[in-house]
């Protein structure tokens, strides 16, 4: 008698976890800021193909955060807050997961070399390869640096947007870059200090778990100098006006503050970690607010 | 004997009808949203070059 092990019935992956995989939250950051990017250049873009320029940039995120979900599945069954992804939740197979986002990098990178310029496609492609490969292949799991080199692959997309509708790079966009880039540490370290617990069952090096709270706490403060200086950059180069140089002032010094407050703390079991979740929620607003503050300030003094 | 002669065992388990339906029913819908992103693709592909036209006689 011949005995087969039958293989079970799986169901085709819905299109709702294909839209989850791309990591649509995140991306709301990223499309903003590349939004900032292109309307804060001083030419007048075609609104389809600034479309379509912002879509490749989103697409080229969602790519990004899909090929990520591919190579983390497995971190991503051990954290609270990631457990119910499509992949560690078994509602999808890697291999789709895969094929997706190879997909949506290619075709975002292409599209956005016909719709806006290959200098835009070229920079799209860096940011998606720098955020798969060498944040999550290769810094994420090795050590406590991950987001402070990986953080560039976030910074690219204002970048992008003025790539896209320029043809070439300046040194605004430059500085936006460094804006994100320096913010991304105090940003992810504050999430990190109360996930820490989270980060440290997946062994995953983020800084609290590596170094202590101690470390992670003064890291945080000393990060927010040189995040305070890109942010006053473009205002004491001239580069925009006092709106942006008022709005900059007034973010940035409640930025500091709460910096200061997280960084002076030390903490004991069961705390509520109120300050560094007051931190992490205001670091977002800020980018927001400095983003918005550069475009109107520019409309406004162009 | 279990298996027929000319018959191969199949490495698949065989849905039942309440499996078939909801295969059918997520092969349905992915088609459907593939069909709109298609129609949007293609709606976008013509708005480009209408764009990159218009530009190109401006120049």
């Amino acid at each position: 008698m011949t005995t087969t092990t039958a293989t079970p019935i799986t169901l085709p992956a819905d299109w709702r976890d294909f839209l989850a995989l791309t990591k649509p939250r995140v991306m709301t950051l990223v499309v903003f800021t590349g939004l900032c990017g292109m309307l804060a250049a001083p030419v007048a873009v075609d609104p389809v193909l600034g479309f379509t320029a912002i879509l490749c940039i989103a697409l080229g995120a969602g790519a990004a955060g899909a090929l990520n979900q591919w190579y983390e599945a497995d971190l991503d069954a051990m954290m609270k807050r990631t457990q119910r992804r499509p992949l560690p939740a078994g509602r999808m197979d890697r291999q789709s997961a895969l094929h997706f986002g190879v997909g949506l990098a290619t075709f975002s990178v292409i599209l956005m070399g016909l719709a806006a310029n290959l200098l835009a496609a070229g920079i799209l492609a860096v940011s998606i390869l720098f955020y798969v490969l060498v944040y999550t292949v290769w810094l994420k799991r090795r050590t406590p640096q991950n987001i402070v080199i990986g953080g560039a692959a976030g910074a690219f997309p204002p970048l992008i947007g003025w790539a896209a509708a320029t043809g070439h790079v300046a040194a605004l966009p430059v500085l936006l870059f460094a804006l994100v880039f320096l913010w991304t540490p105090p940003h992810f370290w504050a999430l990190a200090l109360f996930m820490k617990s989270d980060y440290a069952a997946a062994g995953v090096p983020m800084m609290p778990v590596v170094a202590g709270e101690r470390a992670t706490r003064i890291q945080i403060g000393l990060y927010t100098i040189p995040m305070a200086i890109a942010a006053l950059a473009p205002w004491a180069l001239g580069l925009t006006g006092m709106l942006y140089g008022g709005v900059v002032a007034v973010a940035t010094l409640v930025f500091a503050a709460l910096a200061v407050q997280v960084s002076l703390r030390s903490t004991g079991a069961g705390d509520a970690m109120r300050p560094e979740k007051q931190l992490f929620a205001w670091s977002v607003l800020y980018l927001f607010i400095l983003f918005s503050a550069v475009v109107i300030d520019r409309w406004v003094f162009a | 004997m279990n298996q027929p002669d000319d018959a191969s065992p199949s490495p698949w388990q065989k849905p039942t009808p309440a499996q078939s339906e909801a295969i059918r029913k997520r092969q349905r819908s992915r088609s459907i949203v593939m069909a709109v992103l298609l129609g949007a693709f293609v709606v976008l592909m013509f708005g480009i070059s209408i764009a990159k036209i218009k530009a190109g006689m401006a120049h």
